[in-house]
C-alpha cells in the first residue's frame, strides 16, 4: 500500500523509479476521496496541479530531488501562487496567493508534490480545530472527537494516511498538540530556522511552519530541505544550521535529560503512567534523568496570551475588506467597511484574541500586562538556559489529556490550558517535538515532548529518533 | 486586578475597529474578564531591572539590511482584480465624511 | 507691502517643526517596490508594501545610510542601536493598519544646525530624527474615494525640532535649512509640490517669563516657505488675541490641541480637526524586525566624509568669491542651484563669480519668472550663461547687447552665439572705418571732457566712451572704441 510508506522510501522508490510520482499521487488523491468527506482534513485537493507535477517529475532527465514523488498537505494559512489561502476564515475565502511562501518554493525544488491546502481553527486560533469557518475536523483516531489545533486538519490528514507529510504552523503548540492527538510527529522548530515569509502571520515572535510525519526521520527529511535562509523574512536565522539527517543515530549514552516535576505534577494517571514509561526507555539507552526548575512555565499561558494576541490584534488589523477578501454588503460609509467586514467575516474566537490583544497594548495598561509579559519572557528564557545546563534535552507529556469530544469544550480559557506545556518553547523559541509515545485505554494517542536548546533541533530529532525505533508506537494506524 | 466593563469593550470595538451586538458585548465582556482575571497572575512575578524581551533572537541577530534594488512587484492587475471594488485604477472606498 | 512682524509686547511665541522627507532611495523602506512619483496608481506595488497576508518587512541598507548622513550633518548622536515600533491606527491609505515606525528609540537624537536669519547667524536645536515608512493616497471623489497605494511604503525620514524658534521668520529659515542640509546629503529630492518635503508647524504662546508651555496647534502640510512665515505670524497673533479676549477663563481651555491648515487664498489658518484626547496609537516593538544595529565605524566613516553644508557653502561664497549676502544664501540654500553656479563657474573662473549670481538671480530669473521657471530647470544651461560671459569678457558684446541676447535666449530657446548670428545687429561694430569718424565727432563736441581725463580724471573717459557708444546705439565694440578713443586723445596731445 503506496500510502502507508514513509515519506523517504516513496522518495527512495520514486527517484530508483521503482515507483512512479504519478502511481503515487493516484494512491493517495484516492484515498482522499475515500476518507477526507468524514475527516474533513482536506479544505481542497490540488488534483489537476499535483498529477501535472507528477508527470513533470516522472519524465524528468536529471537527477530527482529529495523529496521526490512525495505528496505534501498544506495547512491553509502558508500561501501557494494562485491558491486560495482561506486561513479557516470568511473574510479570506475569496483570496487567492500571488506569491509562493519560501517553503513551497524549497519543497518543490525537491520534487514534492503539493497535494492540497488542510483545515484550521480561524487565523490558527485555536486549539482543537473546532473554530474553522469551514467545520471542524475530526480525529481519524475516533470521529467524535478533535485532532486538536490549530493544525488540526494537517494532523489528521497524516494520521489516516492521506498524505505521508504535512505542513502547519506552530504558534503556542499548534503543531505539537495535534501531533500528539492524533498519534503522530508534530515539530516546531527552532525560531528563526524556517522562513515565515508566506506564512499567514498570527504572533510574529512566535510562528514557526512545521511538519508532521509518521518517523522521525521523515521530519528530519522534510526540516533539512526548509532549513534555508530566507533574505524575505528578517527573523531568518543566516548562518548555517546543523542538519538533522545526519544526526538521526548519535548515541544518547551519558546524556541528561530534564524533567520540571513540580510543572507537571496534576497529570492525568494514565498520562502519569505513559510519561514514566518513556522515561524508562530513554534511560535504558544509558540516558540519565534528572529534575530541572521551569517554574516559570506557571506564568506561560499569562504571557502567551498576552503577546501572542498583542502581535495579532495588529497582523489581523490589515484583514479589513479594503484591499483584498471580504467586504460587507453592507456597507454603506468607510466605517461600515472596517466594522461590518471584520464582524461578518471573522468568528468569535478571534474577535476575542484581538480584543485581548488590543487591551494588552492600550494606554495605561500596556505596562502591566504587555511590557510585564515581554520581561517575563526573559526571565523564562534565561530559566531554560539554566535548565540546559544541567541537561542536554527536557521530557514533558505534550496535552495535559487526549482527544476531547467535539463541542465538549465551550470555556476559552479552558481551552487555551490545552497549551499549557507546549507553549513555553514558543515563548523561548526553542526546537520541540511531539513523538507517539503510547495510547490510552480508549485507544486514543498519548503523546511525549522533547523539547532542546534553541538552535539544536537535530538533537531533539535524534531522541525521537532512538525514542521511536525501541517504541514503535508510530507504526499503529487509526481503524478504518 | 483589572475590570473589564461594557465601556471596556465598547472602546476595545472601537480600536480595533469590530461591529458587536449588544449580545455579544456582555458575552465578551464576561470571557475578557475572566482571561484578563487569570493572566493577572503575572503581577506576582518580580521584574525589576529585567529588560523587555522583543523577539527571541534579538540579543542573537541584528535586523538584515537588503541592497537598494528594485525586486518583485505585484501585477497591477491581479491586485486591482481581487480588490473588492475598484475604480479608474484606484482601490475604491466608500467617501471620507 | 507687508507690514513687518512684530508681536504684542508681554507675549512670545513657541514653535517646532515636524518635517517628513520622503527619502529618495530607488526601492521602498521595507518593501522592494520602486519608490517613484508620477506613475500610473497601483504600479509601483509588492506584497509588502500593500499588506498582503504572509508578507513580511526588510530593510533598505540605503534608507539607513541616507538618515545616517543627514544625521552627521547636523552632529547628531546616531544609536548604534534603534528599534523599530508598530503605531496602530486604522485608514484607506495604511495598508497594514499600522504603521512601521521608531518611537521609542529612534535612530538620530538631538543635533542641531546653524542658519542665517535676516543677516544674523542662529543655531536650532533638532529633538530627533527617525525612519518609518509613508502611507498610500487617498483620492477625493463626489461620491466615493480611491486608493492608490504607489506611496505606500516609500521611506520617510521624520526630523522633529525642539520648540526653540519664536518668530516666523526663524521658523521659515530653520525650515530652509533642514532642506538644504537633505538636499546636501542627497537624502531627498525636498520637492514641496509633488510631496517629498512635507512640513508641519506646532505653535503655541505665553506670556514672556512663563516657563511652562500653554497647548500648542499643529498646521499641517505648508507648501512653501513663505506660506509658512505668513500662516505663523496669522496664528500667533489669532492666539494672542484668543487669550486676550478670553483673559479671564484658564489658558488650556482657551487653546486647546487641534490640527489646522493655511489658506492662503484668506491668508488665514482653518480649523481642521480638534484633538479629542490623544489618539492611542499603541506602540510596541516591530516583532518581524530585529534591533536596527549601526557599527560605530560605519558612522565614524561617513562623518568623515563632510558633506559641505549650506551655511558653509555660503560662507565660502561670501569670503572668497565676494558674493553678497542675499546672493551667497540664495545659492548655497538651493542644491540645483549652487550645482549650477559653481559649474559656470568651472567654465568662467573665479573672478566672474559676482557675474554668474548676478546672471542668475536677478537678470535671468527676472526673465524666467513668467515661465514660473528657475534658470537650473531652464534651457539656459551653464555652458550657454558661460558662453554668454565670455562673450562680454572678451568684448565681443557690450552688456546691453547680452541683455538683448539673455531675452532671446529665453524666448527662442537657442545659444548665443547662434542668435548673434541670426541677429547682425548685435554683432559689435568691428569696422574701425564706421567708428572713427564718430570718435572723432565725439572729441570735437567734448573739449572739456579731454581736458578732464588728461588732467587725470579717469571718469572723463568713461563719459566719452558712452558718447560714442549712445551714437552707435551701443553697438559698438567697446573694446575698440577704447583703443580708438586713448589712441586719438593722445595723438592730439602729441
Amino acid at each position: 500500500m503506496t500510502y502507508k510508506l514513509p515519506a523517504h522510501e516513496i522518495a527512495d522508490k520514486v527517484r530508483k523509479k521503482e515507483l512512479s510520482a504519478k502511481e503515487v499521487t493516484l494512491s493517495f488523491l484516492a484515498q482522499i476521496e475515500e476518507k477526507n468527506p468524514s475527516l474533513n482534513a482536506f479544505l481542497r485537493t490540488h488534483n489537476e496541479k499535483a498529477l501535472d507535477k507528477a508527470k513533470k517529475i516522472d519524465s524528468k532527465k536529471e537527477p530527482l530531488g529529495r523529496l521526490a514523488g512525495v505528496p505534501i498537505a498544506i495547512k491553509d494559512n502558508i500561501n501557494i501562487t494562485g491558491e486560495l489561502t482561506t486561513c479557516g476564515s470568511k473574510i479570506l475565502s475569496n483570496f487567492k496567493a500571488p506569491f509562493n511562501a519560501t517553503v513551497i518554493d524549497l519543497l518543490e525544488k525537491e520534487d514534492a508534490i503539493i497535494i492540497g491546502k488542510t483545515n484550521l481553527d480561524e487565523f490558527a486560533m485555536g486549539s482543537s480545530t473546532e473554530h474553522s469557518a469551514f467545520g471542524p475536523t475530526k480525529n481519524p483516531w475516533n470521529l467524535h472527537t478533535s485532532p486538536g489545533g490549530s493544525s488540526g486538519g494537517s494532523a489528521a490528514a497524516v494520521a489516516a494516511r492521506l498524505a505521508p507529510l504535512a505542513l502547519g504552523s506552530d504558534t503556542g503548540g499548534s503543531v505539537r498538540q495535534p501531533g500528539a492527538l492524533c498519534g503522530i510527529y508534530g515539530s516546531k522548530p527552532s525560531y528563526g530556522r524556517i522562513s515565515r515569509y508566506g506564512l499567514v502571520a498570527f504572533g510574529s515572535s512566535f510562528d514557526q511552519i512545521g511538519p508532521f510525519a509518521h518517523s522521525a526521520k521523515d521530519i528530519a527529511l522534510i526540516t533539512d530541505v526548509m532549513s534555508k535562509h530566507c533574505p524575505k523574512d528578517s527573523t531568518s536565522i543566516s548562518f548555517d544550521l546543523e542538519p538533522l539527517t545526519p544526526h538521526l543515530e548519535d548515541s544518547l549514552q551519558e546524556k541528561t535529560f530534564g524533567v520540571p516535576w513540580q510543572f507537571i505534577e496534576n497529570l492525568e494517571e494514565e498520562f502519569a503512567t505513559s510519561f514514566k514509561e518513556s522515561l524508562k526507555v530513554f534511560e535504558s539507552l544509558g540516558a540519565k534523568i534528572v529534575d530541572i526548575d521551569l517554574s516559570l512555565l506557571k506564568y506561560s499561558i499569562s504571557m502567551y496570551y498576552i503577546l501572542s494576541t498583542a502581535e495579532a490584534s495588529t497582523n489581523l488589523a490589515r484583514f479589513d475588506g479594503i484591499r483584498y477578501g471580504y467586504r460587507s454588503e453592507k456597507a454603506d460609509s468607510l466605517n461600515d467597511v472596517y466594522y461590518l467586514s471584520r464582524e461578518e467575516g471573522m468568528q468569535d474566537e478571534v474577535k476575542r484574541r484581538i480584543m485581548l490583544g488590543t487591551f494588552v497594548l492600550s494606554a495605561g495598561y500596556q505596562d502591566a500586562y504587555y511590557k510585564k509579559a515581554q520581561k517575563v519572557r526573559t526571565l523564562l528564557i534565561e530559566q531554560y538556559k539554566r535548565a540546559f545546563e544541567k541537561c542536554g534535552l527536557i521530557l514533558m507529556p505534550t496535552s495535559p489529556y487526549k482527544a476531547f469530544e467535539i463541542g465538549s469544550i465551550k470555556d476559552p480559557l479552558q481551552m487555551y490550558l490545552a497549551d499549557i506545556y507546549t507553549i513555553g518553547a514558543n515563548l523561548a523559541g526553542l526546537p520541540a517535538m511531539s513523538v507517539p509515545s503510547g495510547f490510552t485505554s480508549e485507544k486514543l494517542p498519548i503523546g511525549l515532548q522533547i523539547v532542546g536548546p534553541h538552535l539544536k533541533d537535530e538533537k531533539v530529532c535524534n531522541a525521537a529518533f532512538l525514542f521511536e525505533k525501541e517504541t514503535g508506537y508510530n507504526t499503529h494506524t487509526p481503524l478504518g | 486586578m483589572s475590570e473589564i466593563t461594557l465601556e471596556s469593550i465598547e472602546h476595545l470595538s472601537l480600536l480595533s475597529r469590530i461591529a458587536l451586538t449588544e449580545e455579544q458585548k456582555k458575552q465578551f465582556a464576561q470571557d475578557m474578564q475572566d482571561i484578563v482575571s487569570y493572566v493577572d497572575l503575572l503581577q506576582e512575578v518580580e521584574v525589576d531591572g529585567t529588560p523587555l524581551c522583543h523577539n527571541v533572537l534579538d540579543t542573537l541577530l541584528h535586523t538584515p539590511q537588503r541592497e537598494d534594488i528594485v525586486g518583485e512587484t505585484l501585477e497591477r492587475s491581479d491586485f486591482l482584480n481581487s480588490a473588492p471594488k475598484q475604480v479608474a485604477g484606484l482601490v475604491e472606498v466608500p467617501t471620507i465624511l | 507691502m507687508t507690514k513687518k512682524y512684530s508681536i504684542p509686547s508681554g507675549w512670545e511665541a513657541v514653535i517646532g517643526l515636524e518635517i517628513h522627507a520622503e527619502l529618495n532611495t530607488k526601492s521602498k523602506l521595507f518593501s522592494s517596490a520602486p519608490n517613484r512619483f508620477g506613475d500610473e496608481p497601483n504600479s509601483n506595488i509588492s506584497p509588502v508594501c500593500v499588506a498582503l497576508p504572509g508578507a513580511l518587512p526588510v530593510l533598505n541598507k540605503e534608507a539607513v545610510k541616507k538618515a545616517v548622513q543627514f544625521g552627521c550633518a547636523i552632529n547628531a548622536h546616531i544609536a548604534e542601536k534603534s528599534l523599530f515600533d508598530r503605531k496602530s491606527y486604522f485608514y484607506p491609505d495604511c495598508p497594514r493598519n499600522f504603521q512601521i515606525t521608531q518611537f521609542y528609540h529612534p535612530i538620530i537624537e538631538g543635533g542641531s544646525l546653524v542658519t542665517l536669519v535676516e543677516g544674523e547667524e542662529k543655531e536650532f536645536a533638532i529633538n530627533r530624527a527617525h525612519l518609518e515608512d509613508d502611507a498610500g493616497m487617498l483620492k477625493h471623489f463626489s461620491s466615493f474615494a480611491g486608493v492608490d497605494y504607489n506611496r505606500a511604503g516609500v521611506p520617510l525620514l521624520e526630523i522633529v525640532t525642539e520648540p526653540c524658534m519664536h518668530t516666523p521668520k526663524e521658523a521659515s529659515s530653520c525650515a530652509s535649512a533642514i532642506k538644504a542640509i537633505l538636499e546636501a546629503v542627497d537624502a531627498s529630492d525636498c520637492n514641496m509640490q509633488e510631496g517629498s518635503l512635507r512640513i508641519d508647524v506646532n505653535i503655541s504662546v505665553r506670556k514672556k517669563g512663563e516657563t511652562a508651555l500653554r497647548n500648542k496647534i499643529e498646521i499641517k502640510n505648508m507648501n512653501s516657505f513663505s506660506n509658512l512665515e505668513k500662516a505663523v505670524r496669522y496664528e500667533i497673533l489669532r492666539q494672542i488675541e484668543e487669550y486676550e479676549k478670553h483673559s479671564a477663563l484658564d489658558p488650556s481651555t482657551v487653546i486647546t490641541p487641534s490640527t489646522f491648515r493655511f489658506d492662503p487664498t484668506t491668508m488665514q489658518t482653518v480649523l481642521m480637526r480638534r484633538k479629542e484626547g490623544a489618539d492611542d496609537y499603541r506602540y510596541f516593538p516591530e516583532p518581524d524586525l530585529l534591533p536596527l544595529v549601526i557599527e560605530k565605524s560605519y558612522i565614524e566613516e561617513i562623518r568623515k566624509n563632510k558633506i559641505e553644508l549650506p551655511l558653509h557653502k555660503q560662507k565660502r561664497y561670501m569670503d572668497s568669491l565676494g558674493l553678497s549676502t542675499q546672493h551667497a544664501y540664495n545659492l548655497a540654500y538651493n542644491k540645483k542651484s549652487a550645482f549650477f553656479f559653481e559649474k559656470c563657474l568651472s567654465l568662467c573662473s573665479s573672478e566672474k563669480a559676482k557675474s554668474i549670481a548676478n546672471w542668475m538671480l536677478v537678470e535671468f530669473a527676472g526673465r524666467l519668472k513668467d515661465k514660473n521657471l528657475h534658470i537650473e530647470d531652464s534651457s539656459i544651461t551653464p555652458e550657454l550663461l558661460s558662453t554668454l560671459i565670455h562673450l562680454i569678457d572678451s568684448g565681443e558684446i557690450t552688456g546691453k547687447i547680452a541683455k538683448s541676447i539673455a531675452d532671446k535666449m529665453v524666448e527662442e530657446q537657442k545659444d548665443p552665439q547662434q542668435i548673434i548670428n541670426e541677429n547682425p545687429h548685435f554683432m559689435p561694430i568691428h569696422d574701425e572705418a564706421h567708428l572713427l569718424p564718430l570718435v572723432e565727432e565725439v572729441l570735437a563736441a567734448n573739449p572739456e571732457s579731454v581736458a578732464s581725463y588728461l588732467s587725470g580724471r579717469d571718469r572723463a573717459f568713461a563719459f566719452l566712451v558712452g558718447q560714442i557708444m549712445k551714437k552707435t546705439q551701443g553697438a559698438a565694440s567697446p573694446q575698440l572704441v577704447n583703443k580708438l578713443l586713448k589712441e586719438k586723445i593722445n595723438n592730439k596731445q602729441k
